[in-house]
């Protein structure tokens, strides 16, 4: 229980770190607004955990230990991605009278993030090409 | 640098809270029911929403404390990818029902969790310059 906890946290500070990286590389772009941050790391964090899901499962074309899996998982792919921070700004475009944006952001997310999910599962499941 | 750094260990934290937080919930409901995650997510959206007002708002907390709190830490204590695989596992197979009610228990739930807690945030920031 320490080893999972302490593998995820190493994991999570890589996530994070990138998280922030995401966001800093989109100021240099010109991009201002937080949520384009926030939604893009939401949907390529949720398509990598799902390609990772079947890739390094043990049938897997790379058969990972349940550590390395943790690691990157629930470590690097949850730190990366970010449920408060979604709904805080969510919430906060919905207060400052943008009703429609609010709704769009949270639709897309939902969507975005399950469809690239299923996305990465379905591709990182498919059997090498021999 | 600093900046990063700070992330770093915020997020390293945040790591370690979710996982301590869905393991021991996981100790009472059925493998297939994501209630540890569900949790983690509904307590950071509240949190956070607290807790952004009182960093905007000059004399409460540093501001350097935004980049270890809400980047760090509770950026990475919540988690939006755990939970699509976990609803994609759940809407794939025979228990898509409870696929359903986890997504729209995180969607509706962390929304209404982080407006109340913005509310409580903005609330406790006013009490301060109150005369």
């Amino acid at each position: 229980m320490i080893k999972v906890t302490a593998v995820v946290a190493l994991g999570s500070a890589v996530g994070a770190v990138c998280r922030q990286a995401l966001r800093d590389l989109g100021l240099v772009l010109g991009i201002e607004a937080t949520v384009w941050s926030t939604f893009s790391a939401n949907a390529s964090g949720s398509l990598v955990i799902g390609l990772l899901a079947a890739v390094t499962l043990q049938s897997g074309r790379m058969p990972l230990g349940p550590m390395p899996r943790q690691f990157l998982m629930a470590g690097v792919c949850g730190g990366f991605t970010t449920f408060s921070i979604f709904s805080v700004e969510s919430v906060q475009l919905l207060t400052d009278g943008h009703q429609v944006s609010a709704a769009t952001y949270m639709l897309a997310t939902l969507f975005t993030c399950l469809a690239a999910c299923w996305l990465g599962l379905r591709v990182g499941a498919r059997p090498r090409a021999s | 640098m600093q900046l990063y750094l700070a992330i770093a260990l915020g997020g390293a934290a945040g790591g370690a809270l979710r996982t301590a937080v869905n393991l021991w919930l996981g100790r009472f409901v059925s493998a297939e029911i994501p209630l540890g995650i569900w949790v983690v997510n509904l307590s950071g959206s509240l949190t956070l929403g607290i807790l952004l007002p009182l960093i905007r708002h000059p004399g409460w907390l540093m501001p350097e404390t935004y980049w270890f709190l809400v980047v760090g830490l509770f950026g990475s204590y919540t988690t939006v990818s755990t939970f699509a695989l976990q609803s994609v596992d759940l809407l794939q197979g025979p228990r898509w029902r409870t696929g359903i009610v986890y997504v729209s228990a995180s969607i509706i739930g962390c929304s209404v969790a982080a407006a109340i807690g913005l509310t409580l945030g903005h609330t406790l920031a006013g009490w301060s310059t109150a005369p």
